[in-house]
């Protein structure tokens, strides 16, 4: 398992990206694999950035932690904002006038295509905790 | 990050993305990125063969270049994705949108359907 501290900032962002992607294919996973856990942990933690409410400031880092087994990635990621359950909203709508196509909120549709949220809950005063399930291409 | 822009005549541009577009990139392009399909009045052909990764952040930028190309008159077809490129597009249901073909000869074929 891998556990990194990723600051609540865009540029911290590529670093743990890169980390979790090493760690993967080190441990062997798929490119397509990692390519997919590395796309979630964007979304998600581009969302804190963006739109995470924090009562501390700077905000504490969150922590990630990633471990591939039986040929699939368990991400865990928790934080410091709000209470925000990112296991609601719609599922994508196909488009066809790109007048009303969204400037924004595309992320969190995207994790929940491409990952099974298998819990959010608090497990802490103040902390969000998320536990994901990544698998291969479908 | 970085994208090239090859003229493809009177009525169309080539734009050949390489790298990976995701948040910490896309603010190297976006700019420019932009500003080349606005400046051009052309329709816009998006070779997406490098492109190795793309985000949400990406994707807002591919939208808000097409909607530059759109009020202009032009379409937007992308062609070559890697299979995480297209597996995004597919999973945003954004065909419609940024219709993405095989091959460049598709695309163009696309831009005057």
């Amino acid at each position: 398992m891998l556990r990194v501290d990723v600051p609540i900032d865009l540029a911290a962002l590529a670093d743990a990206q890169d980390s979790i992607e090493t760690y993967l294919e080190t441990e062997g996973a798929p490119t397509a694999l990692a390519l997919r856990v590395r796309l979630v942990v964007e979304e998600l933690l581009v969302n804190l950035v963006m739109h995470g409410r924090f009562a501390a400031q700077p905000p504490p880092a969150a922590r990630v932690a990633v471990a591939f087994e039986a040929g699939r990635a368990r991400l865990t990621i928790e934080d410091a904002a709000a209470p925000f359950d990112p296991r609601g909203g719609k599922a994508p709508v196909a488009l066809r006038d790109i007048e009303a196509a969204p400037t924004g909120g595309l992320g969190l549709p995207l994790v929940r295509r491409m990952a099974e949220i298998l819990d959010y809950g608090r497990t802490e005063p103040g902390w969000n905790r998320t536990e994901l399930l990544i698998t291969g291409v479908s | 990050m970085r994208f090239d822009v090859v003229d493809l005549g009177p009525s169309a541009l080539k734009l050949v993305l390489v790298g990976r577009l995701d948040a910490t990139t896309v603010g190297m392009v976006e700019t420019p990125f932009t500003a080349t399909v606005a400046a051009s009045g052309k329709s816009a052909v998006l070779d997406m063969t490098g492109l190795e990764f793309l985000s949400s952040l990406g994707i807002r930028l591919l939208l808000s270049a097409t909607r530059v190309v759109s009020r202009r008159g032009g379409k937007v077809v992308l062609f070559g994705a890697q299979p995480m490129v297209a597996e995004v597009l597919e999973a945003m249901a954004l065909g419609d949108l940024l219709p993405a073909v095989g091959t460049e000869a598709e695309a163009m074929a696309h831009l005057v359907a």
